[in-house]
């Protein structure tokens, strides 16, 4: 019997460490591999709030995202945007209906989002970082 | 009024044209259900759009935006709106071609809100914020505030924060809804905008305003008014010739014009700071605006407001005051001293009846993606009244 609670006390801690680890799932932000720019933190805020639309070298910058109910999407929104997705959607709101700004597209799979990184060297994504994959390159994790 | 038809006329087919190609046209839209009352009939207020029995239509709306982008630089959007306070009449909110010169620099060309205040290019998508309806001590959503003209938007960077300047001119006609008066035809020419919105993590700061000449057709009423008020008090021996009035001896006593909102200029200023500080909101606005040399004085306008937000809840109180300088430029020059009085009262009056001020308790609860219930009570002070009412809402913002 101690056995058993012994082990079942070990298999509630991992289960638990392992939804822990699932709540706060890394998030990559890629870029095409061949891209060599500097991105910071700082700049890929402001990508994705739609305040800077040009990579540092000037070219037109295409961002792409996952849908706003992705855990990937809430944990960008929440660590790198500090808003919750409600909160995005007023700010995008404000943006969309007076012409000065437009939010992210938002893709349903990480896969979708590295077909877009890939095939765009001016592209930048997010994605969870377990999926990334050789074609691209990940600037940034949070 | 004709080239602001054909023009969204115009444009409306530029839409329909791009939507032959559905991928070229973005749809999006916006609105609010909302039903509110006074608890009782003290009085009802022109800021406030509810009287005693429930209402449903006076704050609903519904707005559909087109938007296409014609090529790399430039693009064109139509907002279509219906209002319950118009009888859900569509107009068109915004109807614009916009020009991206650069990625800091746009130029917006036609019919749009006027960034002259913080929110007020956004004050009809109550989806945006955390009340129920922005305070209208300062948000009054004046029908001039949407005009047709040309409209420049700068983005830059200073270090970390973020700056935003928009400069617009333009002009504006229409009717402007008054408590003392009813609708009121008027017009707005030569508008000059200017505000700048920097904005740090989580503070943000505001400055702007506006200029323009303004002009109401409203001289047979005030004529009406000031004869009505002199007959009233056995003074019927006054008449009103050419902008002046006139003794029993046809001797002129009083010029009109520095009462008659004629050619005359409108002026308009704000400021303010919003924190958003982790889950504690803070917001204050304070605006001046008003007709100069008019009967319209010039009004001070502010709130404050505390929030909280808990996941998906904010709580927001909100304090708000309107009062205006009573100025008494408008009986300037009079040689009558009882045409002086009655002026002065009457300026009195219709002043006061803009004046107010209110505390409120906002709720906003976030239901699902892009659905937000609000809630609110306010206790509404009138200065015309000299008494209190406390207004309830409850309503559904959405965005799509």
């Amino acid at each position: 019997m101690k056995n058993f609670n012994k082990q079942g006390l070990v298999l509630a801690l991992i289960l638990s460490l392992f939804a822990s680890m699932q709540a706060h799932a890394q998030v990559a932000v890629i870029v095409h591999k061949d891209n060599a720019q500097s991105i910071n933190k700082s700049m890929i805020k402001r990508i994705f709030l739609s305040k800077i639309r040009t990579m540092p070298n000037g070219v037109a910058l295409e961002s792409a995202g996952l849908s706003s109910k992705n855990p990937s999407t809430v944990e960008f929104n929440k660590k790198v945007l500090k808003k919750s997705s409600s909160q995005m959607k007023a700010y995008w709101s404000k943006l969309i209906f007076t012409g000065t700004g437009k939010p992210t597209k938002t893709y349903q799979s990480a896969e979708e989002v590295i077909d877009i990184v890939k095939n765009n060297i001016n592209a930048i994504g997010y994605i969870d970082s377990s999926k990334v994959s050789g074609d691209v390159r990940v600037i940034a994790s949070f | 009024m004709y080239i602001r038809k054909l023009f969204i006329a115009s444009l409306g087919g530029l839409l329909i044209g791009a939507q032959a190609n559905a991928a070229d046209v973005e749809m999006s839209g916006y609105g609010s259900f909302r039903a509110g009352k006074l608890l009782d009939d003290n009085f009802t207020h022109v800021f406030f759009n509810f009287d005693d029995e429930i209402d449903y239509k006076s704050e609903s709306l519904f707005a559909l935006q087109a938007s296409t982008q014609i090529n790399q630089d430039w693009s064109a959007a139509i907002v279509l709106k219906a209002s319950g306070k118009d009888d859900f009449d569509l107009e068109a909110r915004w109807a614009y071609l916009q020009y991206q010169a650069t990625p800091q620099l746009a130029l917006t060309f036609g019919r749009f809100a006027m960034p002259y205040f913080r929110n007020s290019d956004t004050e009809d998508i109550g989806y945006s914020h955390n009340y129920s309806r922005l305070p209208t001590a300062v948000y009054d959503k004046r029908d001039f505030a949407i005009i047709e003209g040309v409209r420049l938007t700068y983005n830059t960077f200073l270090g970390d924060a973020d700056m935003s300047i928009k400069a617009s001119i333009g002009s504006w006609d229409g009717d402007v809804q008054t408590e003392f008066f009813g609708a009121v035809p008027s017009a707005m020419e030569d508008v000059y905008q200017l505000s700048a919105t920097y904005t740090w993590e989580w503070l943000t700061l505001f400055a702007g305003g506006f200029a323009g000449t303004w002009t109401s057709n409203i001289e047979p009423i005030i004529d009406t008014v000031l004869l009505n008020t002199l007959t009233s008090i056995g003074s019927s021996h006054y008449t009103v010739v050419g902008g002046y009035i006139q003794d029993g001896n046809a001797v002129p006593v009083h010029n009109l014009d520095p009462l008659y909102p004629k050619q005359d200029s409108y002026i308009f200023f704000s400021a303010g700071v919003g924190i958003e500080y982790e889950n504690y909101l803070f917001d204050f606005e304070y605006a001046r605006s008003g007709v100069k040399n008019s009967i319209v004085d010039i009004d001070n306008q502010y709130f404050a407001s505390a929030g909280y937000r808990l996941d998906d809840w904010v709580i927001s109180f909100v304090h708000q005051r309107r009062d205006n300088d009573l100025s008494g430029d408008q009986s300037r020059g009079s040689t009558d001293p009882l045409v002086t009085n009655i002026i002065n009262n009457i300026v009195e009056s219709f002043d006061k009846s803009f004046r107010f001020r209110a505390n409120g308790l906002h709720l906003r609860y976030d239901a699902s993606d892009g659905v937000a219930y609000k809630f609110e009570y306010t206790d509404i002070y009138s200065d015309s009244a000299d008494d209190n009412v406390g207004l309830v809402t409850l309503g559904v913002d959405f965005v799509f």
